[in-house]
């Protein structure tokens, strides 16, 4: 060989390139980075919130390195496909039509909605058995985020209703502020935090139960892969069930809110 | 304030022109009877557009006084307009609206400034298209016409009002030499019908064969004036006798 | 990546259903924004600095800055003020296609009065001259002479106007609106097939862009008949 230092040099790289690949595999998570307390960026810029100690306890357990890709919440499913990351962690809600094009790990937090109005309406929206009044919904204006499982509901449910898309949640609160909507439908956990706890929230509450109709919201929020790969979906609904049977999800919701929200039937697997 | 010792239809006293700091016009002081017809000349830049521009307020002149047919031009807009009436003015670059036909060129004014009926203007302009020979070119668009044919139409647009006094500046330096003869008909032709005219031009033939007067100006002074026959025979300054052998020998 | 081709015949005619929208976003903007720029166009030519000022404040602001945060400013921003909320125009601003309007409104108007002014600037001197001094007032000679021939001037910037206008509408669908380009992002929502979908739209926004130029080609055409007849 005429280049000994070349030679010595790829060598070299193979040997890097087999060590790394022994030493752990990374893992692109997406999330989009704004959906506080589930996902969000902490004033030093640090991301944090449950969606993120999720992932990283998954991380853990599988012995795999992660690294944070922030999307907007319309474009979550096509840049999963796109192979802009490999992993959803944002919560996102198990759906028939979702798993029509990725796959999702076991849940590992519940999916419900609940609608936010004026607090000292009287809507009367729901009877006594929780069971909405469709015709009381006519002509409402009931703002959603674009893209989520409660669109679907209210088509089937509540036809009458006036829905208004958001592209993220923040708007949402803004404009049931501004009287733009009558209502809002949204998480209830992250409403009660970023909004309802606070004085630009404290004319509003909920004025629904929690929904939680499982053909339309799903068992639950979920991680989402492209589908094919069932050996790692395995790999991550294992890591999940550790993590409820261990008490760490526990763990991570008792940080934000005074209570666990996930069913600890799902550590039984 | 008029100056009712005087018959002339334009009176200029001492009148300045400053461009800021530049002094265009000096001391001018003319006298224009009614059916006069002055020819000014002078090397380009002395100011002759200038003094026609003033004539009909294109221009604010400085200092001194212009008296147009008894009205004084000052910032009255109501006098301006008067005089405006009266005094029309033909371009080196006839300046016709390009967006109209040719007729509509000549209707518009009458319609809209001396509030003319539609007809009667129409009629009165087809009489002036006819003067200037060019009644078949009525509904053409001006750059659909030779550039002769375009200055025709400018003095018929002038003629339409009805004008007093028609001031000319260099009517036909932006012609080719062969159209020149058919624009300088048409001002022969109205020299003869009486109309009070003020030409800036180079054409010393029709200076010599229309003029009362001929005006030589330089650096924004009347250096001399004569009638055409002792203008041209036997100048007194010396910078015209200059200026007229550049001329002649062209 | 598969390319599903059925998408794109399932999706045009939901993404069509927004063309109304998107329309009247177009059409409503491009009138009231044509009378402001005229407006702010009378303004700055007036001399009066009371009034130029103004108008080239508008200008600056609402060329200097990009049109989604002017969106923003008016949908999430204005109502924050009560006193706006109780205001007559609330009816107008509570809903999201008045925001949009105005938005679009106020940014055109801007763009189209600068270049409305260079076709004013654009008039030959000695034309208006001539009609000084066949004793036309300024006024006629702004409506006579100035507008015609600066409208045939100005047409062509404006054709490119009006086409980023119609781009524009789309930025509607981030206050909500479903025009073409919010029922396309829902469908992207739904069916996770954005490039499928979004090609269409693009299709749509060509087609309606080819559309548009060649109407103002026709009416730069019959304007410039003048020119060459
Ligand atoms: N609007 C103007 N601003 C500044 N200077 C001017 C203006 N118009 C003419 N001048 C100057 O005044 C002088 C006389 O110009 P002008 O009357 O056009 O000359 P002429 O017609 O004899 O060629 C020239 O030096 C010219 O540059
Ligand atoms: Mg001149």
């Amino acid at each position: 060989m005429k280049f000994p230092l070349l030679k010595s040099l790829a060598v070299g790289a193979v040997a890097l390139f087999a060590a790394g690949s022994v030493s752990a595999e990374t893992l692109r998570v997406g999330m989009e980075c704004t959906y506080a307390p589930f996902n969000y960026r902490t004033a030093d810029g640090e991301l944090a919130g449950y969606d993120v100690d999720v992932a990283k306890g998954v991380a853990e357990i599988i012995g795999a390195d992660l690294e944070f890709v922030c999307q907007q919440w319309d474009g979550m499913i096509p840049a999963l496909l796109a192979n802009k990351f490999d992993l959803i962690v944002a919560s996102m809600s198990i759906t028939d039509t979702r798993k029509e094009k990725i796959d999702f790990s076991g849940p590992y937090r519940d999916s419900v909605g609940r609608l936010i109005g004026k607090a000292d309406a009287d809507w009367k929206l729901f009877d006594d058995n929780g069971a909405p009044i469709a015709e009381n919904f006519n002509g409402l204006r009931v703002g959603l985020e674009r893209a989520s499982t409660y669109e679907n509901w209210f088509n089937a449910k509540l036809p009458g209703a006036e829905i208004v898309l958001y592209d993220g949640s923040e708007p949402l609160y803004l404009d049931l502020q501004n009287g733009r909507v009558d209502m809002i439908m949204t998480n209830p956990m992250k409403a009660q935090l970023r909004f309802l706890s606070k004085e630009a929230g404290n004319k509003f509450g909920f004025v629904s139960p929690a929904i939680s109709e499982v053909e339309f919201f799903g068992i639950g929020v979920g991680i989402g892969l492209r589908q094919g790969q069932d050996e790692l979906r395995e790999r991550l609904s294992a890591a999940i069930r550790e993590l409820i049977n261990n008490g760490s999800l526990k763990e991570y919701a008792l940080k934000i809110f005074p209570f666990q929200i996930h069913n600890d039937e799902w550590g039984k697997g | 304030m008029t100056n009712p010792t005087s018959d002339a239809l334009i009176q200029m006293i001492n009148v300045d022109k400053f461009f800021g700091e530049f002094q265009a016009l000096t001391n001018i002081n003319l006298e224009v009877k009614r059916g006069e017809k002055i020819v000014i000349c002078g090397p380009s830049g002395s100011g002759k557009s200038t003094l026609i521009r003033c004539i009909n307020r294109l221009e604010e002149h400085s200092a001194g006084r212009i008296i147009i047919d008894g009205k004084e031009l000052t910032d009255q807009v109501k006098d301006i307009d008067a005089v405006r009436r009266e005094v029309g003015m033909v371009f080196q670059s006839f300046n016709l609206f390009p967006h109209m036909t040719i007729v509509k060129n000549l209707m518009l004014a009458q319609q809209l400034v001396r509030k003319i009926p539609k007809a009667e203007a129409h009629k009165t302009a087809m009489h002036f298209l006819e003067r200037v020979k060019i009644p078949e070119q009525a509904n053409k668009y001006p750059v659909q016409l030779s550039g002769g044919q375009q200055q025709r139409v400018a003095i018929a647009r002038a003629l339409c009002m009805k004008p007093e006094i028609i001031l000319f500046d260099e009517p036909t330096s932006a012609l080719d030499p062969e159209m020149i003869n058919e624009v300088l008909e048409v001002m022969t032709d109205l020299a003869k019908e009486g109309m009070t005219m003020i030409c800036v031009t180079h054409e010393m033939g029709f200076a010599r064969s229309v003029a009362d007067r001929v005006i030589f100006m330089d650096a924004g002074e009347i250096v001399e004036e004569a009638e055409p026959e002792i203008f041209f025979n036997s100048p007194k300054s010396a910078r015209t006798k200059a200026f007229l052998s550049q001329i002649l020998t062209h | 990546m598969s390319f599903d081709l059925s998408l794109i015949t399932e999706s045009i005619p939901k993404m069509l259903a927004g063309i109304g929208i998107t329309f009247q976003l177009m059409f409503l903007s491009a009138v009231l924004g044509l009378i402001l720029a005229v407006i702010l166009l009378l303004m700055r030519i007036s001399g009066k600095w009371y009034l130029s000022w103004p108008a080239q404040v508008h200008i600056y602001i609402f060329r200097g800055t990009p049109i989604l945060v002017q969106i923003f400013i008016i949908y999430y921003g204005l109502p924050q003020f009560e006193f706006i909320r109780d205001s007559v125009f609330w009816p107008i601003l509570r809903e999201p296609f008045g925001c949009a309007v105005l938005a679009l409104t106020l940014n055109t108007g801007a763009y189209v009065s600068e270049i409305l002014r260079g076709g004013v600037l654009g008039v030959d001197r000695g034309v208006l001259e001539a009609g000084s001094a066949l004793g036309l007032s300024a006024r006629q000679k702004f409506i006579y002479l100035t507008t015609p021939i600066a409208t045939r001037l100005a047409l062509p910037a404006y054709s490119n106007d009006f086409i980023s206008l119609m781009k524009a509408t789309s930025l509607a669908s981030t206050i909500t609106l479903l025009d073409m380009t919010g029922i396309a992002r829902t469908i992207v929502a739904q069916t996770f097939a954005p490039y499928e979908v979004f090609i269409s739209l693009a299709i749509i926004y060509m087609i309606l862009t080819w559309i548009i130029q060649k109407s103002f080609g026709r009416i730069e055409k019959y304007l410039s008949r003048y020119v060459n007849p």
